[in-house]
């Protein structure tokens, strides 16, 4: 059946062009319009620039998050966003208002390139481009997070050479463009962390935008996270407790970074990345990144409106037990006894079954991740039950092993099970 | 060199399952998926015994196979269901006409009871004059809408306890992509269940019919799959008249995200369910028109805003926002409105808030006392 209207009305229409070439400022009505955003709001250059870093500001004002003497860490990477967000944080510090909360800046720069390809030129670029800024630069490669992660001094970084093997031959393992995305966004933000720990911060600037949130909400649905939606996308994400990361530019569009970065002459570097080499093609990530540019031409609200709804969910922490290994965002249960994991489940388990035992494969119950009783498919795969979340199962299950992970991932993972095991011996006795 | 098929049974695979990406032989690619849905059915309470189900049935693939596969169960597994077919015909020359046919077919296949309302009958306009009308665009939202409706008011005139539409996973990904993308969170938090929230409205309203959707996890390529090995003929030619640009962009790249992970479906269902909204959100209470007496959002449902705006030459009326609608219905004089195309008029008014619905068992019989009087009903 035509299912189209099923769900109610759909009255999103195209938006009709409006000539607006040769228009003056909405704003202040006197000057020549430069950039026209929405395609429809016009603005002249100094209005866009103090609107945009007013919702810089104002982002971070009324979450009401940050305190006198907070120390954060500022995750540059060099591009776009990234550059904007130092400018913003330096004009920040620079005007002379009063009531001003007094907080201490970190940039540490995360070397992500390939062994191959990388080129020694880029990190000396880096650094010469925010050279200007004054707060301490820190350098670290991916690879740290198989060692015991430590900051090395920007200035320094210059003469070493890349140690990114071990996550790149990770990487090289996985079987999906997809899962290698997502694992090293995981591991990267632990590394983040790990940082933030060691150089004694609290808390943790991503220079994420609202196009970023919109896609990040859309691909995180499809890769099966949607409990864990108002941390991967909103402004703040407490999943760890001590250190909470914030998006203090989650209300700024890609555009505006663009045109932000180009009045002020700004320029990003964007060096190699060790995913480039991974399995080339089309992610889950990248198509939805696509899909939302290409309906943001015609239905330009579209990114809003997804962000909107992001903001309007909730972690639900009442249900849930245990903390995931990888993304350490708690683990959801579902008592439902009809969902979406237990279905797929059963299609596993019925592939495998044939039409021998129809009967008795509904009646048992199903429960992912974790082995109820001592079938086939348990026994085999997963020794100890790992302690993973719906979607970063799949992420592993794209993995021969898990050997080639990170050993904090790894140890992480293992405490989380055996907390798990512990928890269900005297689960009976809990309140 | 012939693939055996994945469960051991022997036999030679001849197909792939989309959904796991196991290879299978005929015998347990059926056995496995009428399981998965029989799985729904009885883990989902969907159903009880000696019920009565109609089939919403359009002639397309999910209809045939739901018909079909109900049929089945139903007797396997002695359901103790009475299974009837309703058709709606919209009145578009050249697709709903040949459809119809389809399931006048599965009727005599079947043995089954059909019931086939129009929207000529019941609104006194067809697609094509409402098309004529209004143009291409736009046009899905009146059939949505009066679809909604028509079913329920069919479901009402068969008596039935229950109405089965043929929603597959593929459909229920791709609403809780739309709804994500419209904003709708009202929508997004009741779209992934397999049974309509309808059944906390009074049972004399017609709007009380709940709807199951018993292929919520079955992929829409592993329907056509049962449909071909069953050698099940169904109707496949596209509506003449959707071109709604915005879900054509979401169905398309929910394709694409399926051929990149088959999971993604599952997945995306998945998050759906698992997403909670802030309590803080204003949610759409669930009452009923006070004009026609079925299940709607606001005072007036939006069938008839449609149908009063097309009987008023402003068919544009319903399509903007509600608050609009409003201040347009306004201005009609109350002595205009006509009354002549609905089947009854019902006035309860109370309102369902504070209620703990989740705390009443499922098919319980509930009283509901408001003001002056007592209502009963089935939860």
């Amino acid at each position: 059946m035509c299912s189209i209207g099923d769900d109610g009305t759909e009255h999103m229409e195209p938006v009709a062009f409006t000539e607006l070439y040769q228009s003056v400022c909405r704003k202040c009505s006197e000057v020549k319009a430069q950039v026209v955003l929405q395609s429809k709001f016009a603005y002249c250059r100094t209005c866009f620039l103090s609107m945009v870093s007013h919702k810089y500001r104002s982002t971070l004002g009324k979450s009401k998050v940050m305190k006198h003497g907070d120390k954060v860490l500022v995750a540059f990477s060099g591009n776009d966003s990234s550059v904007c967000l130092l400018d913003m944080i330096q004009s920040a510090k620079d005007d002379g208002k009063k009531k001003k909360i007094n907080t201490e800046m970190v940039i540490v720069f995360i070397d992500e390139r390939p062994v191959k390809g990388g080129d020694e030129q880029d990190i000396t670029s880096i650094s010469e481009s925010i050279k200007a800024y004054e707060f301490p630069k820190y350098y670290c490669p991916l690879d740290s997070m198989y060692e015991i992660p430590a900051p090395i001094p920007l200035d320094e970084a210059p003469g070493l050479a890349i140690s990114n093997e071990s996550i790149e031959e990770c990487l090289q393992n996985c079987k999906s463009r997809t899962s290698a995305i997502d694992l090293l966004k995981k591991v990267r933000h632990r590394l983040l962390y790990l940082l933030a720990k060691d150089l004694g911060c609290n808390k943790i600037f991503l220079p994420e935008t609202n196009d970023d949130s919109a896609v990040n909400i859309i691909s995180n649905i499809a890769l099966g996270r949607g409990d864990q939606l108002p941390l991967d996308v909103g402004f703040m994400d407490d999943r760890r407790g001590d250190i909470v990361f914030l998006r203090p530019l989650c209300e700024i569009s890609k555009k505006e970074v663009a045109f932000y970065n180009a009045f002020k002459k700004l320029d990003p570097i964007v060096l190699p990345s060790v995913i480039d080499k991974v399995r080339t093609g089309d992610s889950i990530q990248s198509l939805t990144e696509n899909f939302i540019t290409n309906i943001g031409v015609t239905f330009p609200s579209t990114v809003h409106t997804i962000v909107a709804t992001g903001t309007k969910l909730l972690v639900d922490r009442e249900n849930s037990h245990g903390v995931c290994g990888l993304c350490e965002a708690t683990i959801s249960t579902n008592d439902d006894p009809l969902s979406s994991a237990k279905a797929t489940e059963l299609s596993s388990r019925m592939s495998a079954l044939g039409d021998k035992s129809a009967d008795t494969s509904t009646s048992e119950t199903v429960n992912y991740g974790r082995c109820s009783s001592a079938n086939d498919c348990c026994s085999k795969r997963c020794k100890p039950t790992p302690s993973l979340c719906y979607s970063c199962l799949l992420i592993a299950k794209d993995f021969e092993s898990t050997e080639t992970w990170p050993p904090a991932v790894r140890r992480s993972i293992d405490e989380e099970s055996s907390l798990e095991a512990m928890r269900m011996k005297i689960e009976d006795y809990l309140l | 060199m012939p693939v055996k098929c994945r469960s051991g049974c022997g036999r030679n695979a001849i197909l792939k399952r989309p959904k796991t990406g196991d290879s299978l032989c005929k015998e347990c690619f059926f056995c496995a998926f009428e399981t998965e849905v029989h799985h729904t059915i009885t883990e989902g309470r969907l159903f009880k015994k000696g019920m009565t189900v109609a089939i919403a049935a359009s002639g397309g693939k999910d209809s045939t196979v739901l018909a079909h596969v109900m049929k089945t169960l139903n007797e396997r597994y002695d359901y103790g269901l009475r299974l009837v077919l309703l058709s709606i015909d919209e009145g578009i020359t050249g697709y709903r006409d040949d459809s119809l046919n389809t399931v006048k077919r599965n009727q005599e296949d079947y043995g089954m009871d059909l019931k086939i309302l129009s929207y000529e009958d019941l609104y006194g306009w067809t697609m094509d004059k409402i098309v004529a009308q209004i143009g291409k665009r736009n046009n899905c939202t009146f059939c949505g809408v009066f679809r909604r409706q028509a079913l329920d008011r069919g479901a009402a005139i068969q008596n039935v306890d229950a109405l089965a539409t043929g929603h597959n996973a593929d459909d229920i990904a791709e609403t809780v992509i739309m709804n994500v993308m419209r904003g709708d969170v009202a929508r997004l938090s009741r779209c992934t269940a397999a049974i309509s929230a309808s059944y906390f409205l009074p049972q004399e309203s017609e709007g009380a019919i709940p709807r199951v959707k018993p292929l919520k996890y079955s992929y829409e390529k592993e329907i056509v799959m049962y449909a071909y090995f069953k050698r099940l003929v169904y109707f496949s030619t596209e509506c003449i008249y959707a071109p709604n640009a915005y879900r054509g962009h979401a169905r398309a790249f929910l394709k694409d995200l399926e051929k990149i992970r088959p999971s993604a479906i599952m997945d995306i269902i998945h998050s759906g369910e698992q997403m909670k909204v802030r309590e803080s959100v204003n949610k759409q209470v669930r009452g009923i028109c006070t004009q026609c007496g079925f299940v709607s959002s606001q005072e007036l449902c939006k069938a008839c805003t449609l149908l009063e705006g097309l009987n008023k030459g402003m068919p544009k009326l319903g399509i903007g926002k509600t608050s609009k609608v409003k201040k347009a219905l306004s201005t009609i004089a109350a002595d205009q409105v006509s009354h002549t195309t609905f089947l009854r008029k019902i006035s309860i008014n109370f309102l369902f808030k504070k209620v703990f619905w989740s705390t009443i068992p499922r098919w319980s019989t509930v009283y509901l006392k408001t003001a002056n009087k007592t209502v009963q009903f089935y939860y």
